[in-house]
């Protein structure tokens, strides 16, 4: 009796707690936002604790804005937006409970272990094998609760908003799934199965398209939702969003290669990437027009309403980064782009503008509601909405000159065919005021965010009765009692083959990219060509990899000009296939690292390393004096050695077995030439930044 | 044979195939979406959200 009382009301319980997570989880990510900011602009910022370094706090950032703040936004709208689309309570409170709870566990696990250098090094997958296993349970119990939903639903037809949940919910468990395929070698480190362009791949498959299903799809279904709920309108083309829908899902999951435009990979996937992605803008302006057009006849509340500005905003922002990834996708732009901060302006034109605003308005919108009163105060939040908007102009405008100022940098070639600015380091130091500039654009969002809570606050405190609850609303469309038990199975049969569709035009792209790319590894001769890393430097490697290098350093010299006169000859598909995570990196705030192996003397790495400033001035690299006090860790080389070697990489077997010797006595050759340099140390062939420098010198060396 | 292999990839039947196979989707799409009997559906659709509940009467 008390279960069917129960069943009669929704569930915002839950909701409730995701808008609170989303409010806390979204201060804690901007303002690490805004700490990796000054990290960038102050290189002291960095405080010399390895916990708090720039490689360790920006996949924090990420993480902590995509999963954390976004995630619980979505998780939010969409157990308030689906109990009311299909007018029932969801399946289980109980299970809604375990998502609610298990999700916030996944991101204290990533808050403690990403500043911990327990990483994988994968953009947005950095989190080791115990939290990713973590996930994959999380989100088949937020499936199950789901689809179950759908399927008792007492509303016929399914809303276009849970079309594209429906999208989000199959793919990012595809996504999550292929892309984590991962082998233990202890409790926090793994390798993956993947392999140099095979990783790079499947990584930015997995990478494009968590922009794609877990930042655009389940925002594009709360805007077909809370937009025309805002406005009191209906969607201005129910047509055109299902246009919009396949059109967007089908062409989306192509995409991924142009994050490696002019790479070693393959013409082929290079090409498809590029036209697919290009094909994107008509989908995504599709739907941003259905959005915006949906407020035909309620334009003024533009004027008078914070929750409308801030959705119409969201919309304009969505528009505008549909345009720029597209372009930023054609190969000669992507030439001058890629690498530079103007794809960092890109990407927050998106998630500060999209994903925060639509969030906001949002929260703005349901907050009230569900405490049955009105907003403690609107020009707080009109005041929101114009100190975060400037915030994220400063920051776009800001980061799109540094990036295109330091790509026509490294582009520059005088008459002569030699590099007008050859020395890295003066492409940096040109920019870093524009960094200062950024961080001003990320403290004023934090400064619109906290008013935000305060107003939510003050909101909540005032209400009269506290939180409501409410009745589940009649169907739609009122059935014949005896046609009902026929038509709910229909119904049934349309949800599930809904799925299937969807988890059909999500995996014909992915199955034509990924398997071919995926088999190139055995046309490749290898051992002929490549030596593994030896032990000494697969331990310094997963230094490289704790310390987040990638997130400044690229090891991919692109067949361009510029890069190949700056760096050296273009890198090549055979000498990454041993990488395990591959380090191609997506951004340069440093230099390429492809082949910088013998470039320098150990006593400059090691000089470096310990201040970078000592060897190149003006540099904003952190300092990294913790790599002298710890100690190489050689007892676990031997497991290391196993895994990669079940998974191809051609060790012998005295070579795995005695991994852990043979690594020791390269640290001494390396250690007394450090000395006979004239470096200082006691010890020196115990401490990491040997196995460190051992790992650097054989960078481009790898040749037999 | 590293040349060779590669030269396998150019893969532009690949590429032809994925356009035909967006082009007929995408074709069919349109048919579906836009048959004519159809517009009352998408009307009430389309106002599917708008619909008024009852007023809250219970309070946590």
């Amino acid at each position: 009796m008390k279960n069917d009382s129960l069943k009669s009301y929704y569930d915002d319980v839950i909701v409730r707690y995701f808008i609170y997570a989303t409010l806390t989880w979204g201060v804690i990510a901007f303002i690490v936002g805004l700490w990796a900011a000054l990290q960038l602009a102050f290189w002291k910022f960095n405080f010399d604790l390895e916990w708090l370094t720039f490689g360790r706090m920006r996949p924090l950032h990420t993480n902590a804005a995509i999963f954390a703040f976004g995630g619980n936004a979505i998780f939010a709208g969409i157990y308030h937006s689906t109990q009311r689309l299909c007018k029932t309570r969801m399946y289980s409170d109980f299970l809604s409970k375990i998502h609610f709870w298990g999700w916030q566990a996944i991101i204290v696990g990533a808050a403690i272990t990403l500043p911990l250098g327990l990483s994988q090094s994968k953009e947005y997958a950095e989190l080791e094998w115990p939290l990713d296993i973590g996930i994959a349970l999380i989100w088949v119990i937020f499936a199950y609760n789901f689809f179950a939903t759908l399927l008792r639903r007492k509303e016929k037809h399914i809303y276009v908003a849970i079309w594209f949940y429906i999208a989000t919910i199959i793919t990012v468990a595809v996504l999550h799934i292929v892309n984590s395929i991962e082998i233990p070698v202890s409790l926090f480190k793994s390798y993956p199965v993947y392999a140099g362009i095979q990783d790079a791949m499947v990584q930015w498959w997995y990478g494009h398209n968590a922009v794609a299903f877990f930042l655009t799809t389940p925002f594009l279904g709360l805007m077909y939702y809370y937009i025309p709920k805002a406005a009191n309108r209906p969607v201005y083309s129910y047509r055109l969003s299902i246009v919009h829908f396949w059109a967007l899902i089908f062409i989306y999951i192509w995409a991924g290669p142009h994050h490696l435009l002019n790479t070693s990979l393959p013409d082929w996937a290079q090409n498809l990437g590029m036209i697919f992605s290009v094909m994107l803008w008509a989908p995504s302006w599709g739907g941003m027009i259905n959005g915006l057009l949906t407020l035909r006849g309620s334009w003024h509340l533009l004027r008078t309403e914070p929750v409308i500005k801030f959705l119409v905003t969201a919309v304009t922002f969505y528009g505008m980064s549909t345009f720029e990834g597209p372009l930023l996708s054609i190969k000669s732009v992507s030439a001058l782009g890629h690498y530079t901060d103007w794809i960092i302006a890109h990407v927050h034109g998106g998630t500060l503008g999209w994903n925060g605003f639509l969030t906001f308005g949002m929260i703005y919108y349901l907050i009230p509601k569900l405490f049955d009163t009105k907003l403690y105060s609107k020009k707080l939040a009109t005041v929101h909405f114009w100190v975060g908007l400037f915030g994220i102009l400063t920051y776009y405008l800001s980061m799109w000159a540094a990036g295109i100022t330091q790509g026509l940098m490294w582009q520059a070639i005088d008459a002569s065919g030699k590099l007008v600015y050859p020395e890295f380091i003066d492409t940096v130091t040109r920019i870093v005021p524009l960094y200062m500039v950024r961080a001003l654009g990320g403290s004023l969002y934090i400064v619109g965010a906290l008013i935000m809570v305060y107003n939510l606050f003050k909101t909540i405190k005032g209400s009269a009765h506290g939180a409501i609850k409410v009745p589940v609303a009649a169907p739609f469309e009122h059935r014949e009692t005896g046609e009902k038990e026929t038509i709910h199975r229909k119904l049934e049969g349309m949800a599930v083959t809904f799925s299937v569709l969807s988890f059909i035009a999500i995996a014909v792209g992915s199955a034509i990219e990924i398997i071919p790319t995926l088999s190139m590894h055995e046309y490749i001769r290898t051992e002929a060509e490549i030596r593994p890393y030896s032990p000494l430097e697969l331990a310094g490697r997963d230094i490289y990899i704790r310390e987040g290098c990638y997130t400044c350093h690229s090891q991919m010299i692109r067949k361009l000009p510029f890069d190949v006169l700056r760096f050296g000859k273009a890198s090549t598909i055979e000498e990454s296939m041993y990488d395990r995570p591959f380090q191609w990196g997506s951004k340069r705030t440093g230099p390429d690292l492809s082949r910088v192996g013998k470039r320098y003397p150990h006593l400059w790495h090691f000089r470096h390393m310990l201040n970078p400033r000592d060897v190149i001035e003006g540099s904003i690299m952190p300092n990294y004096p913790w790599l002298y006090t710890k100690n190489t860790e050689f007892h676990s080389l031997r497991r290391k050695l196993s895994v990669m070697s079940q998974l191809g990489v051609p060790y012998h077997e005295k070579e795995v077995a005695e991994a852990d010797r043979l690594a020791e006595m390269e640290a001494m050759v390396i250690a007394n030439e450090l000395k006979e340099q004239g470096a200082r140390g006691e010890h020196l062939e115990q401490k990491e930044i040997v196995a460190l420098i051992a790992y650097l010198q054989a960078l481009g060396q790898l040749k037999k | 044979m590293k040349k060779e292999a590669l030269s396998l990839f150019g893969h532009g039947d690949l590429i032809l195939f994925s356009f035909l196979l967006f082009f007929v989707t995408f074709i069919g799409v349109l048919i579906w979406a836009f048959r004519k009997n159809q517009v009352k559906f998408y009307n009430q659709m389309a106002s599917m959200h708008l619909e008024k509940v009852k007023e809250p009467n219970h309070h946590e």
